[in-house]
C-alpha cells in the first residue's frame, strides 16, 4: 500500500477506470488458464510428451472459454475443427524431427539419474545425445534425398506449421485478421509453458550440459517470471503517451533514486561496505 | 546498458528511413520512452552495484548465495520489472507497435 500511496502522491497517477472489473477477469482468468497450461505441458519437461500432446485442444477451450467474449469461443469452435480436421498428429509420429524431440527429451530422464552418479554416466548420456543428434541428422538427410527435393517443406515444415498453429496457418489468433481481439486478452497464454520447454530443449539439443540450469527451482522461476509478464499483458491496458512519460519521469525516477540514496545510507549507517575486490 | 542503448538507433533509423513523418514522429517517441526509461534501469542497478560492491556477474550472483536480492529489494522489483517492459517496448506499453490499434501497420 505504502508503494501505491507514494506513486499517487509523487505522480498523481490515477488508475484506469476498467480497473476494478478488468482485475478479477483479466488476472483471474489468465492464471487459471495458465496453471492448466503448465499441467498440461509439464509432460514435456517429464518427457511424456507424446501422450498429453493430444490435450493440446483442452487448454484452447479454457482459454476461449474463460475470455468473455463470444467471438473468442466461435474461434475456439473453428480452431478445433481445424485441429481435427488436419491429421497432422499421426504423421508427426513418423517425424524425424519430433522423434528427435522426444529422444532429448527422454534425455532429461539421463540428466537425472547422472546428478547423482559418475562422471563415467556422465560421458555415456553426452555420447547418447551425440548418437540421437547424429541419427536425426542421418534420417534428415535420407529424407532430404529422396526424391521430391520438397518433402521438408510439405511433409515436415507445414505440418510443424499446422500443429503448433503459427502463420500461415493460424487461425486461431489471426492477429492481422482479427484486429486481435483475442490476442489482447488471452491468448498469449496458450502455450506459453510449452515454449519454454521448446527452449529448454533447444538448449539441450545445443549443448546436451546446458540441461544443468533446467533445474527445479530455475524452472519455477523463469515460470513466475513469464507468469507476471503475462499478468501485466493481460490486465494493463495500453498507456497514453503522457501517462507513459510522467509514470517515468514523476513515479519510477524519483522512487528509484530515493531507494539508491537509502539504500547508501543503510550501508553507511550499519557500516556493510560491500568487500573489496 | 550499452546493448539497451543500441536499440534506439534500430527504432530511429527505422521511422527514419520509412520516410514518412508519421513513422518518425513514432520513432521519436518510441524512442524518448526508451530514454527515459533507461535512466529508471540505471538507477534500479545502482542500488546492487552498491551493495556488492562489483559490476561483475559472477560477483553479484556468489552475492546471493544466503538471501536473493528481491528479498532486500522487494520494493524495487516492481520498478525494475515496469522499466524493463518500457524499455523493451512490451505490452502494454508498446506504443510504436500497438497492433490491436493500428491493425500491424509496422
Amino acid at each position: 500500500m505504502s508503494v501505491f500511496a507514494v506513486i499517487i502522491f509523487f505522480g498523481g497517477w490515477q488508475p484506469p477506470n476498467t480497473f476494478p472489473e478488468r482485475i478479477l477477469i483479466f488476472m483471474g482468468t489468465p492464471s487459471i488458464v495458465y496453471i492448466y497450461d503448465f499441467i498440461i505441458h509439464f509432460d514435456y519437461y517429464i518427457n511424456n510428451y507424446p501422450f498429453v500432446h493430444y490435450f493440446w485442444y483442452l487448454t484452447l477451450l479454457a482459454s476461449h472459454w474463460l475470455n468473455p467474449d463470444e467471438r473468442s469461443f466461435l474461434e475456439f469452435l473453428k480452431a478445433s475443427y481445424f485441429y481435427f480436421l488436419v491429421p497432422m498428429e499421426l504423421p508427426n509420429g513418423f517425424n524425424p524431427f519430433v522423434v528427435i524431440d522426444r529422444l532429448l527429451a527422454f534425455s532429461l530422464v539421463f540428466y537425472y539419474l547422472n546428478s547423482f552418479k559418475g562422471l563415467f554416466f556422465q560421458l555415456m548420456r553426452t555420447l547418447l545425445a551425440c548418437l540421437v543428434v547424429l541419427w536425426g541428422s542421418a534420417i534428415t538427410i535420407m529424407y532430404l534425398d529422396m526424391s521430391n527435393r520438397f518433402f521438408f517443406v510439405k511433409h515436415i515444415f507445414l505440418k510443424i506449421l499446422l500443429s503448433y498453429n503459427r502463420i500461415t496457418p493460424d487461425l486461431i489468433k489471426g492477429s492481422y485478421s482479427f484486429v486481435q481481439f483475442f490476442e489482447n486478452s488471452l491468448s498469449f497464454v496458450y502455450g506459453a509453458p510449452q515454449k519454454l520447454y521448446m527452449l529448454l530443449n533447444s538448449y539441450s539439443f545445443c549443448n546436451p550440459f546446458a540441461l544443468i540450469y533446467a533445474d527445479t527451482i530455475f524452472l519455477i522461476k523463469v515460470n513466475i517470471m513469464i507468469w507476471i509478464f503475462l499478468l501485466a499483458r493481460a490486465a494493463l491496458p495500453r498507456f497514453r503517451y503522457d501517462q507513459l512519460m510522467r509514470l517515468g519521469w514523476k513515479v519510477i525516477l524519483p522512487l528509484s533514486l530515493f531507494s539508491t540514496l537509502l539504500t547508501a545510507t543503510l550501508i553507511f549507517i550499519f557500516e556493510a561496505f560491500p568487500p573489496i575486490r | 546498458m550499452q546493448c539497451l542503448l543500441s536499440g534506439v538507433y534500430g527504432i530511429l533509423i527505422a521511422g527514419w528511413s520509412s520516410n514518412s513523418k508519421y513513422a518518425f514522429l513514432g520513432a521519436l517517441r518510441s524512442a524518448a520512452q526508451m530514454v527515459s526509461y533507461e535512466v529508471s534501469i540505471g538507477l534500479i542497478l545502482i542500488n546492487i552495484l552498491l551493495m556488492t560492491g562489483s559490476l561483475q556477474i559472477k560477483h553479484i550472483v556468489d552475492f546471493q548465495e544466503h538471501i536473493w536480492f528481491i528479498i532486500p529489494f522487494l520494493h524495487l522489483f516492481p520498478l525494475f520489472m515496469i522499466s524493463a517492459l518500457a524499455e523493451t517496448n512490451r505490452p502494454p506499453f508498446d506504443l510504436p507497435e500497438a497492433e490491436g490499434e493500428l491493425v500491424a501497420r509496422l
